[in-house]
């Protein structure tokens, strides 16, 4: 379990998350939400133990995550960052197989065991049929397959992703995110990521968190919060928001809402108002 | 990339620069392995003193001088072109290859040959054309990524250096000579060599300062400039090839002299801010200043010996382009 | 199943790529000992070798070629394993000895030793021949390339992190500085030895004797152990920064250890035989071009090609214009130059 209690993070001088007191489950998927610059990647990377907490802590199984011993760590979380170096002419096997470093001293070579989590990881998100190819030569979501597939064969509980999906089409966006939800319901794998589509998030994750300028502005299930107002006051985005079949929230955007303003003048004229 | 910063009056700067200038040029004159007081180089510039004062003030110094002035004016528009064509901060006469491949030259043709002096700027600007051309067709014509260019040019001067040195091997009974000129000094420069540089270096400032306007549009961004009716290519072909001709004339007569064509414009830059139009001159009064103030240094830190100039302005420079990478300004926090 | 992921295994290519490399050394290894000022044909060489000839020709093979041909060998491993550790460390593939400053400031340290060992030594008649210094000259440039090396390293940091653009700009710069002194102090202090130093700065072998086989071998075999250690984290540090970290590599360790080998390679070869470019920016690609991904036989690549390419090189520069003899350098530039354009026209 990641937990922040009062966490405020910076890169050098300049403070970037404030006083953020967070818990994210075991077990769940968690979606880091909020405008660009909010603050949600850099908090991600602190959860992995790359950047040092200014003040307030990062605590993994209720330890500081700057105490943990890097390979320890490695051993309970992997993260993919948002855009991973493909080392030059490397194949998808020896990629996903660099996801065994952490297991064995760094002297030893894989074996054998190694090789067979490795390649039940790439069945797993299934790519073993590329296995022997390089990777610069596939499709941008083929390539992120590959890199979940080499954080699976690290083997850890954890699975941090930022923005997993911004350089892909959107039917990839799709296929990364079903991915993930599937080996969150079969394995157990405790995935935090940061999106940017609000409903994507809305559909695939069991909490939600909402930065805003570097402060948490508000985390819950996705019903609890996704709501016309919260939007408005954080993305700046007049929306109704209606549930689908599994009471999951939806929004669909309609204007951009005036900045600083508490109450917008469109929002008597919202066509959905009704309805919703 | 300093636009934004609080600016000096031009008209004080000019008239600072030339202050300090002329402070130097007299310094310039008395300094060297005899000082000359005032009084006795007054005379000695009017034609009376001593023979021996006469000499070295009129044949030696004064002309020494003035190819310092030149020189380092010439080096400093230089480098503010190419940074101003490029729209790269970090582009120079040396960082580009320029300097190397036109030393190679002349090396070259002093070793396989023994040419008249009139051949030399001739030979270092086809060397200095050749080097500077490779480093940005190396670099891509496409996108001129500040970094890339100087990478490139990096590896252009270590590939003229190393050749270079291989020359210097053959070369015999002349390398020792070659060595002191690779070091860069103004040493021994006469009336000669200022007369055979004047004509390569004058010529092409002059017309590069009446061509401050399309100098100011090519800041602009590409499309910007065409739409404004600039035959932005043909242009920036031509700026870049004055840029080369003067910084390679010089190289012909002094040896590589680094650095100035990157700090002169810089400080330029820095105290002018956006007004484009006086870029230039102050570049040239800046670069003139500094190889000056090198010069008399060179002249005097290690007395009785002279250190190469070359030596000093790269100890200056170094430090100073380290300091550019480490500031918030470098180009695309590097 | 699980046979799709095993171990990483040489392709064919990369075999065949090997097997004619070591052919092609060894026939270097054999021109090298045969061709020079005089050449000598094979049956005299086996009477040499056997030790059953002329005193002459024991000479100039013991003596002479065998020592020099050797000594090519390992610095040509020296420079393409420095390199190849250097263009991984700093993403760029234009990395290189030459380019990141070590060369430069092994040179810088190693000539002025030179001129004040002189001054001291023989102060009073600078016409004397032999410097004692030169000797020593590997250390002094070790030590030079050592602070150059750890001066790039600590400029080249960016909030406490390695910027391997900004790495390779700050190198470039302080190669260029540390240059401009080097011909300085070269040219105005020199003296009568301008000659004998400009030899060295040009990267000869000329002269090369057995025991700076024995000054440079200690440092091939930690050089090698040390590459050999590093290979398998390297693997890892291919990779983005970050996400080195999450699996577990202690990176600002391993970066710093993967430098002080490539220092301490490229360094001791520059003591020896002065500033060799080109080699290791040369070889290094050749080898990701035969080998692929595959690290451990990149490794092995550098190691022979680099060791052929030098003793090509040298062979070349005594033959070609004989009785002039290029500098190993120079031929290894010239060599490198059409390569350089056709790699970077082909990134652009």
């Amino acid at each position: 379990m990641i937990r922040t209690e009062q966490l405020s993070l910076a890169y050098g001088a300049t403070p970037v998350v404030n006083n953020v007191s967070l818990t994210i489950p075991e077990g769940g998927i968690t979606c880091l939400l909020g405008p660009n610059g909010s603050g949600k990647s850099t908090l991600l990377k602190s959860f992995a133990g790359l950047l040092p907490a200014r003040s307030g802590e990062v605590l993994l199984d209720d330890m500081p995550v700057s105490e943990w011993d890097r390979r320890r760590l490695a051993l309970r979380l992997a993260m993919l960052p948002q855009k991973p170096i493909v080392p030059d002419g490397i194949l998808v096997k020896d990629l996903v197989a660099l996801g065994r470093f952490p297991h064995r001293k760094w002297w030893q070579n894989n074996q054998a065991g190694d090789n067979r989590i490795a390649f039940e990881s790439m069945v797993m998100t299934g790519v073993s049929e590329l296995a022997g190819r390089p990777v610069e030569s596939l499709s941008g979501g083929q390539q992120q397959r590959v890199w979940i597939a080499m954080a699976l064969a690290q083997e850890t509980s954890i699975l941090l992703l930022d923005e997993p999906t911004t350089f892909l089409d959107w039917g990839y966006q799709l296929e990364v995110l079903e991915l993930l939800t599937k080996l969150n319901r079969e394995h157990g794998l405790t995935v935090v990521m940061s999106l940017h589509d609000l409903n994507q998030a809305a559909q695939f994750a069991d909490q939600i968190a909402i930065m805003a300028e570097g402060q948490l502005e508000v985390s819950g299930s996705p019903s609890e919060v996704i709501t016309e107002t919260l939007i408005r006051r954080v993305f700046r985005v007049e929306t109704s928001v209606s549930h689908d079949d599994n009471g999951r929230p939806f929004c669909s955007s309609y204007a951009a809402a005036y900045k600083g303003e508490k109450s917008t003048p469109y929002e008597h004229r919202n066509p959905m108002a009704s309805e919703a | 990339m300093m636009e934004s910063e609080p600016t000096v009056r031009p008209c004080r700067l000019y008239a600072l620069a030339i202050l300090i200038l002329s402070i130097l040029f007299v310094l310039g004159l008395m300094a060297g392995s005899r000082w000359v007081s005032l009084s006795s180089l007054w005379a000695a510039l009017n034609g009376g003193g001593d023979l021996l004062t006469k000499i070295s003030v009129v044949e030696l110094r004064l002309p020494r001088n003035m190819l310092g002035m030149l020189g380092g004016a010439a080096l400093g528009v230089a480098g503010a072109v190419i940074q101003g064509v490029t729209r790269n901060p970090l582009a120079s006469p040396g960082l580009t290859g320029v300097i190397a491949s036109a030393a190679l030259a002349v090396v070259s043709l002093r070793t396989l040959a023994s040419p008249d002096a009139f051949w030399l700027p001739l030979m270092a600007l086809a060397g200095g054309l050749v080097g500077g051309a490779l480093t940005f067709v190396i670099a891509g014509r496409q996108q001129l990524q500040p970094e890339r260019v100087v990478l490139a040019g990096i590896a252009v001067t270590s590939l003229a250096t190393a050749v270079t040195t291989g020359l210097l091997l053959v070369s015999g009974a002349e390398a020792a000579e070659l060595y002191y000129w690779l070091a860069g000094s103004l040493m021994g420069r006469g009336w000669v060599q200022l007369e055979l540089v004047l004509p390569w270096l004058v010529l092409p400032l002059v017309v590069l300062f009446f061509m401050h306007r399309p100098f100011k549009l090519l800041q602009l961004d590409d499309d910007l400039a065409l739409a404004m009716g600039l035959a932005v290519g043909r242009w920036r072909l031509t700026f870049l090839l004055l840029a080369l001709l003067v910084a390679a004339a010089l190289v012909a007569f002094t040896g590589p002299i680094v650095f100035i064509g990157l700090v002169a414009p810089h400080i330029a830059k820095r105290l002018i801010g956006s007004q484009i139009k006086h870029w230039l001159p102050l570049s040239a009064l800046f670069g003139a200043l500094l190889l000056l103030a090198a010069d008399i240094l060179a002249r005097q830190l290690a007395f009785p010996q002279e250190l190469p100039v070359g030596m000093l302005t790269a100890l200056i420079g170094a430090p100073w382009l380290i300091y550019l990478l480490n500031t918030k300004q470098s180009p695309r926090s590097v | 199943m699980t046979a799709i992921v095993t171990a990483q295994k040489p392709s064919n290519r990369a075999v065949i790529g090997i097997i004619l490399g070591g052919i092609g050394l060894i026939l270097a290894i054999v021109t090298g000992v045969q061709s020079g000022a005089v050449d000598l044909t094979w049956g005299q060489i086996w009477v040499g070798l056997t030790g059953d000839s002329s005193e002459h020709v024991q000479r100039v093979i013991f003596d002479i070629r065998l020592p020099r041909t050797l000594i090519g060998l390992l610095i040509g491993i020296h420079f393409a394993v420095s390199g190849w550790l250097l263009q991984l460390l700093s993403r760029n593939p234009l990395a290189e000895p030459g380019i990141l400053g070590i060369s430069a400031g092994a040179s810088l340290i190693a000539v002025i030793a030179f001129v004040i060992g002189d001054w001291v030594v023989s102060g009073a008649n600078p016409y004397n021949n032999t410097s004692p210094v030169l000797q020593y000259l590997p250390w002094f440039a070790m030590a030079g390339g050592l602070v150059a090396a750890v001066a790039v390293y600590l400029l080249g940091l960016r909030n406490g992190q390695l910027s391997p653009l900004k790495m390779t700009l700050t190198g470039a710069v302080i190669a260029g500085m540390l240059h401009a002194l080097t011909t300085g102090v070269l040219a105005f202090w020199g003296h009568a030895h301008t000659e004998l130093v400009a030899q060295w700065l040009a990267g000869s072998l000329y002269g090369a004797k057995w025991d700076y086989l024995f000054t440079l071998l200690p440092w091939t075999v930690i050089g090698l152990v040390g590459v050999g250690l590093l290979v398998k984290p390297l693997k890892v540090m291919q990779l983005d920064d970050q996400h080195v970290h999450t699996l577990g590599l202690k990176l600002n360790r391993w970066r710093a250890f993967a430098l002080l080998i490539a220092t301490l390679l490229a360094a001791s070869a520059v003591g020896v035989v002065g500033p060799v470019g080109f080699i290791g920016l040369v070889i290094p690609h050749i080898s990701r071009k035969l080998a692929g991904a595959n690290l451990p036989v990149q490794l092995v690549f550098c190691v022979v090609f680099g060791a052929l390419l030098t003793v090509g090189a040298d062979v070349l520069g005594r033959t070609l214009f004989t009785p002039y003899e290029v500098p190993v350098g120079v031929v290894s530039a010239i060599l490198g130059v059409p390569f350089f354009l056709y790699l970077l026209s082909r990134q652009s």
